[in-house]
């Protein structure tokens, strides 16, 4: 433990190594600085702002000093999705159509980190408004695994648990609306934390699927999400959909055992057709885990898992050709006018070129499914459907307190495995997919490797609003493993 | 409502155009075969038992905040600034024809 | 043109006039400079989101109940879609299944040009037009187009204005009656103060669709929808002419196509307007950045007892309490602000609130045309006093008309002081009135014989002299009656 390098240590270590001056923010901000520029290669940040993070390291510093310590996160370097509005730094979501976009404000939650005191360093890659599962459809270029710089990290949220799993910072946001928080930590050996639809606000988060979107942390311990995660948490007047709910103190969830506690295990999950024996074997033995920390488990059923993927390929796509209308080239990012271009020209030009293939497909799908016609067919469907799916966990969350099982399929497969036939890069998302269209907690924490020493993530879902049991089962499981003391080798 | 079995290329381009997307004629083919693909993948709808159940439109059983009808500090064309079309204190747009 | 009958039905765009806009706390002032009223929300940034202005949904029931509709309990707003330079988000935040009011009705007066009143004055006849919908959505901005430039400029200082969409049946059957339903809803628009009724700035606009179909029909003919129609004038014009048009057409053999077409009040003529391909395919779908809308009946009940009273209601008391023709009431009660100003001036002189109604009707409102009753320099108290001057012979009618042009160029509003000034003021002096009139009829001795005799005629002169030896200051009426009694003798 004493011999883990400063960069891989945990905001609540750093956090105390502060507070007995045995490090400073500005000494961590360097050497956060100087790991990004050192692992370039894996292209996790997209944007660095190294003059700003310097001078908000000396305020944090200073503040100290002073004896005017924010809190735990106070001088901690961070970083944040490229999704999230940052005001003055540029912000693309991995899109060429807002390339050279500043924006004028920030984002609720890059505010309420701001006032928590930490540093920002930079923004990180992700696949192009949150659409992909490996940020290979990032236009600013691939993000590697730090694991295996031959495979991806994951996605959306590629560069946050990339850079987390490699050191490059202590905390980072991403935004999850299929599973782009959990899926990329669980192939990165990182924390990914997506709370409930409505914990944590969506002002200033670009927007991809607004009855999906969550932002949540991406850290290396449970402990460190949690932190994280309370900071961002509460109501916000500027969404009309977070919800008016006091904050509990989530620290306080980690001091609770999981004596008692019911686990349940969705049957469907565990028999989905793709997934690999290693990921299952080690999912299970994770469970094993907790029964011997006196959980026991309980087997339940979710039917509609099977619906998940078609709901969501209707609902998320639909949304998004609605929340990407506004990028037509007329007031941000660049446009395409070529001499004597009508308006038509303008906005069809501007957005075929500007659009990855990826992005244009769930446009053309989304705009599809809500044309004349097919509205019931498709997206009228899919919302009902989404209604038995929530209906599911209500059910299965009678008789059990958290539901366990695989984050992901497999663990991290190659850059370019997948890019060929979009479909398949979909069947990723089965486990990911359920619990955002019901709107509920899940967290992935690291369980295992596989035998290639790849990252193998749990999943951890919960009630409505109980974030607190996922902190708790999570923190207890993670406690009895060594999993989280482990890190890439990188140069 | 009938669900059409797959997307036709004609039925891609008045997407295309409903979308205000523009593509090579040369990619027309493969984009209509993955978005035939990716609506096979969401068929399985169609096998759902979905009598009288209502759809979900929101995750949370809340009902819509409000807002006092006061005034907020106004960021004006400052929340324009970079963009490639200001022109004075408006945006530049290709005359439009009514 | 026999044969046929016009069917209109109208959609009214009434711009709220809350202090802020519908989704955004910008200010909806009229007239600041380009792009002044904007923020990162209503300009359309990635990552925004909406929040519902209360007062909108205040308004909105409002008006719901004044035009008597069911009010909606649960409401969804949904994303109209389609790209256009002044819509910033490439969708209008609007509501399509669930508008916020349905099944309401207004009943109008409309005037029958074919038959008029004993007075000369316009008949008219009760028309009760269905309500289809209200629903709220928000405006877009404006696109500027640029003389002699191939390029328009893009102003979204009224982007994210709120709107009540107010969509009628199609229940009229005339220009005149599309005209009547228009006056009337904008008064109550106005006397409900959600609207300020201002057509030159774009805060009441209105859409007609107008079809025509044989008398006796059944079905509807194909209908057209008609822009561009934003005064009283252009919306009967364009009507009229679109009947004509649609008929005209139909005669020759043709048929009439489904489109929207611009009216040019100058030209006096409609051009198509939309392109053929993609009818527009709005894509509804209900907005997922909002939650639903609760109305509960407490809401509704409390707006239910603050309704002001509305225009109608008001024209009925001043026919029933003050006395004045339904002609005269409607007229005054077209425009809120002079319906007030009227009262207010009843309340300084209050036994003749009909030559009241004259002096507001034929007087104020013509001065008052361009810029409106409000803050006009002769106030209801002091037309209110001049009335009670003329009333009570203290200035003829003739001196009230100089009297009121003297207040308005001097801008005074205080009849007393200029009337003493000017030395206007009729002498009520019986004793000198009855000198004077002895010495007239004294010295016009033949006169007074052929007065005697019948010759009524010369009762003018009579009068006039004595005005003439009192220095004018003297109310005809009484010299004609000191005249008659002492003649009687």
């Amino acid at each position: 433990m004493t011999d883990i390098p400063l960069h891989f240590r945990s905001i609540g270590e750093v956090s105390t190594m502060l507070a007995e001056g045995k490090t400073s923010s500005a000494e961590l901000t360097e050497l956060c600085l100087a790991r990004i520029q050192v692992h370039a290669n894996l292209g996790a940040f997209l944007a660095v702002d190294a003059e700003g993070a310097r001078v908000q390291a000396k305020a944090a510093d200073e503040r100290r000093k002073a004896g005017k310590s924010l809190g735990a996160l106070d001088g901690i370097p961070i970083a944040h999705k490229d999704m999230l509005c940052t005001q003055g730094i540029p912000t693309t979501a991995g899109s060429r159509i807002l390339e050279g976009y500043v924006p004028p404000y920030d984002a609720t939650v890059v505010k309420r980190w701001k006032d928590s005191g930490t540093v920002l360093l930079g923004k990180l890659n992700q696949d192009e408004f949150g659409m992909g599962s490996s940020t290979e459809n990032s236009a600013y270029g691939v993000t590697r695994n730090p694991w295996d710089v031959k495979r991806t990290p994951g996605g959306s949220s590629g560069g946050t648990s990339a850079a987390i799993a490699a050191g490059l910072c202590f905390g980072a946001t991403g935004t999850d609306t299929g599973g782009s928080i959990r899926q990329p930590a669980a192939l990165t050996g990182t924390v990914g934390f997506k709370p409930t639809y409505g914990r944590v606000s969506r002002f200033g988060c670009i927007a991809y699927a607004s009855s999906l979107d969550q932002v949540g942390p991406v850290a290396r311990t449970v402990q460190d999400a949690g932190l994280l995660l309370q900071a961002l948490a509460g109501f916000d007047p500027k969404d009309s959909t977070s919800i008016d709910r006091a904050v509990p103190d989530y620290s306080a969830a980690l001091k609770r055992d999981v004596r008692g506690m019911k686990v349940g295990i969705p049957r469907e999950f565990m028999e989905m057709p793709g997934l690999d024996p290693e990921v299952a074997a080690a999912v299970e033995g994770a469970v094993k885990a907790l029964e011997k920390l006196g959980a026991s488990v309980v087997k339940v059923s979710l039917p509609h898992t099977r619906f998940a993927g078609a709901s969501y390929y209707v609902i998320a796509p639909a949304e998004a050709s609605s929340n990407l209308a506004r990028y037509d080239g007329l007031r941000f990012g660049p446009r395409r006018e070529p001499p004597k271009a009508s308006l038509r020209d303008v906005y069809e030009l501007t957005r075929g070129e500007l659009f990855g293939a990826e992005v244009k497909r769930r446009i053309l799908l989304g705009t599809y499914v809500l044309s004349a016609g097919y509205y019931d067919a498709y997206y009228g469907r899919a919302q009902k459907v989404r209604t038995l799916i929530a209906r599911d966990f209500e059910d299965a969350f009678k008789s059990v307190d958290v539901i366990a099982c695989p984050t992901t399929p497999t663990a991290a497969f190659k850059l370019g495995e997948k890019t060929q036939d979009p479909v398949q890069m979909y069947l990723s998302d089965v486990f990911t997919l359920s619990c955002n269209l019901a709107g509920l907690p899940g967290l992935s924490v690291p369980c295992g490797f596989t035998t290639s020493k790849l990252p193998i993530g749990l999943q951890l879902l919960g009630r409505p609003f109980g974030e607190e049991a996922l902190l708790q089962a999570a923190h207890a499981y993670e406690q009895s493993t060594d999993w989280h003391h482990q890190h890439p080798e990188l140069p | 409502m009938e669900r059409p079995l797959s997307i036709s290329q004609k039925d891609v381009l008045h997407v295309l155009a409903l979308a205000r997307l523009r593509i090579p004629d040369t990619d027309l083919p493969k984009l209509t075969q993955d978005l035939e693909a990716i609506l096979g993948h969401v068929e399985l709808l169609g096998q759902a038992e979905l009598a009288g159940v209502e759809a979900m439109g929101h995750a949370v059983p809340a009902t819509l905040p409000l807002r006092e009808d006061e005034r907020m500090e106004s960021l004006g064309p400052k929340g324009l600034e970079g963009s490639a079309g200001l022109h004075d204190r408006f945006i530049r747009v290709p005359k439009i024809v009514e | 043109m026999t044969g046929y009958e016009t069917v209109i039905g109208l959609e009214v765009h009434v711009q709220l006039q809350t202090r802020t806009k519908i989704f955004c706390g910008c200010s909806t002032q009229f007239g600041a400079l380009p792009n002044e009223n904007t923020c990162p929300v209503c300009q359309g940034h990635p990552g925004v989101l909406p929040v519902l202005n209360r007062m909108v949904a205040e308004y909105a029931v409002r008006l719901g109940v004044a035009l008597e509709c069911s009010i909606r309990g649960e409401n969804v707003f949904a994303r109209k879609q389609y790209f256009y330079p002044d819509l910033p988000k490439g969708y209008q935040i609007s509501q399509f299944d669930t508008p916020i009011c349905e099944h309401g009705t207004l009943t109008v007066s409309v005037e029958d040009e074919t038959k008029r009143g004993k007075g000369g004055e316009l008949a008219s006849y009760e028309k009760t037009v269905g309500i289809t919908r209200i629903h709220m959505e928000e405006d877009a901005g404006k696109n500027i187009h640029v003389q002699g430039q191939q390029y328009s400029l893009v102003d979204y200082n009224r982007a994210g204005v709120p709107l009540l969409e107010v969509v009628s049946e199609p229940d009229l059957r005339s220009s005149a009656e599309a005209v009547a339903y228009l006056k009337q809803l904008r008064s109550v628009v106005m006397a409900l103060g959600i609207c300020d009724g201002n057509m030159q700035e774009g805060s009441f606009r209105c859409d007609a669709n107008v079809s025509v179909r044989k008398v006796g029909a059944e079905k509807l003919g194909t209908r057209v929808e008609l822009k561009n129609i934003n005064s009283f004038r252009f919306v009967q014009q364009g009507i009229e002419h679109e009947a004509r048009r649609q008929i005209e057409l139909l005669e020759s053999g043709g048929t009439v196509v489904q489109e929207t077409r611009g009216y040019d009040g100058e030209k006096g003529e409609s051009k198509s307007q939309r392109g053929k391909e993609e009818a527009h395919d709005y894509r509804y779908f209900p907005d997922p950045d909002l939650l639903p809308l609760m109305v509960d009946e407490a809401w509704i009940a409390r707006v239910k007892s603050s309704v002001p009273e509305l225009p109608r209601a008001r024209a009925e008391r001043f026919v029933s309490a003050l006395g004045l023709s339904p002609y005269d009431a409607r007229v005054l009660n077209e425009d809120q602000d002079v319906a007030r100003y009227f009262e207010d001036a009843v309340k300084s002189h209050t036994n003749n609130a009909k030559s009241v109604a004259n002096w507001v009707i034929n007087e104020v409102m013509r001065e008052t045309k361009e810029h409106g009753v409000m803050g006009f320099v002769v106030t209801p108290q002091a037309l209110g006093t001049m009335v009670g001057m003329i009333d009570g012979g203290r200035i003829s009618g003739k001196i009230a008309k100089e009297l009121f042009a003297l207040m308005i160029s001097e801008k005074r509003a205080d009849p007393e002081a200029l009337v003493k000034e000017r030395g206007w003021e009729v002498v009520r002096d019986d004793a000198a009135l009855e000198k004077a009139v002895d010495e007239v009829l004294a010295k016009h001795a033949s006169e007074v014989e052929k007065l005697r005799a019948g010759k009524t005629q010369v009762m003018g002169f009579l009068v006039g002299q004595t005005i003439k030896a009192l220095g004018g200051k003297v109310d005809p009426k009484l010299v004609n009656q000191m005249i008659q009694k002492k003649v009687e003798k």
